[in-house]
């Protein structure tokens, strides 16, 4: 059955909470400069010099710390790049919920309307009922409200997810694969 | 045999470790976000740069505390440390 015909709803739930996810995103970004921070020392660290830490134990110090500096700036820029993911992606779904919003504010006073769905009219359109008239045209403005936010929350999901592919692998074998499974969308 | 060795630098070195990796484990706890239907991948992500970041605070533990081991190793004399052997000491030092 299309979606203008009688009898028919809008699930009008945006399950993705903005907050949560610009919560998240900050704490990674303070993640990502903790390990920037610990890379830029060590390899300060590894820079010292044959006068202050002599012999083999000095050569193998110096490639111990460069090791270790490689994973914290490795780090640190994965948790920058997935920080600024996931911020975007709360923006995203805060403008989601904005325009979820406005589909419900059409429908409001015309249709009936929870915070969970919007129902179309349950009687096909009559011209000679402006009652009905004005329903059908409150229904039409909330189905493109929420048609664009449909549209905007799966590009939102589409760019996530192409943020977290990116984000390859990296470190010692033990860190395992760091592979996930495709999100399904609506 | 003896290597020059500023201990003072090298200490503060375990140190720095130390603060560094405490630092590292402290912002190492991730809120899982609602994050709608990708909530799962999501999640699995954080786990993954969570488990990163505490191995990479691991990893720099067991540096300084390898640090300490070798001062325990070594005997510092006026700014030279003598190894019994340098190449067997050493190797506390390699990850």
């Amino acid at each position: 059955m299309p979606l203008l015909a009688a009898g028919r709803l809008l699930d009008v739930v945006v399950r993705a909470d903005p907050e949560s996810c610009q919560g998240t995103a900050t704490q990674l970004a303070r993640l990502g400069e903790a390990c920037g921070a610990a890379g830029a020392r060590l390899v300060r660290q590894a820079g010292i010099g044959e006068d202050q830490l002599g012999g083999l134990s000095g050569i193998v110090y110096r490639q111990s710390t460069r090791d270790l500096a490689d994973l914290a700036d490795r780090l640190a820029a994965d948790c920058g790049r997935l920080a600024a993911g996931l911020g975007e992606y709360a923006r995203d779904v805060a403008e989601v919920r904005r325009l979820m919003g406005e589909a419900v504010a059409a429908a409001t006073g015309r249709l009936q309307v929870t915070d969970q769905a919007v129902w179309s009219p349950i009687r096909p359109p009559d011209p000679g009922d402006p009652e009905l008239t004005a329903a059908w045209t409150a229904w039409h403005a909330a189905v493109d409200w929420w048609r664009r936010a449909r549209a905007l929350e799966d590009a939102a999901v589409q760019a996530w997810w192409q943020v977290v592919q990116r984000h390859v692998p990296d470190g010692p074998a033990e860190y395992g694969d760091d592979t996930v499974t495709p999100p399904e969308l609506s | 045999m003896t290597i020059k060795v500023d201990v003072e630098t090298v200490r503060q070195h375990a140190l720095g470790l130390l603060d560094d990796a405490m630092e590292i484990e402290r912002r190492a706890v991730l809120d899982r976000p609602e994050a709608g239907s990708v909530r799962a991948v999501t999640d699995a992500k954080l786990d993954r740069i969570e488990e990163r970041a505490h191995r990479l605070a691991e990893l720099m533990t067991e540096l300084a505390d390898a640090l300490d081991r070798w001062f325990v190793a070594a005997h510092a004399i006026d700014g030279e440390v003598g190894l019994g052997l340098d190449l067997l000491t050493s190797r506390v030092l390699a990850l």
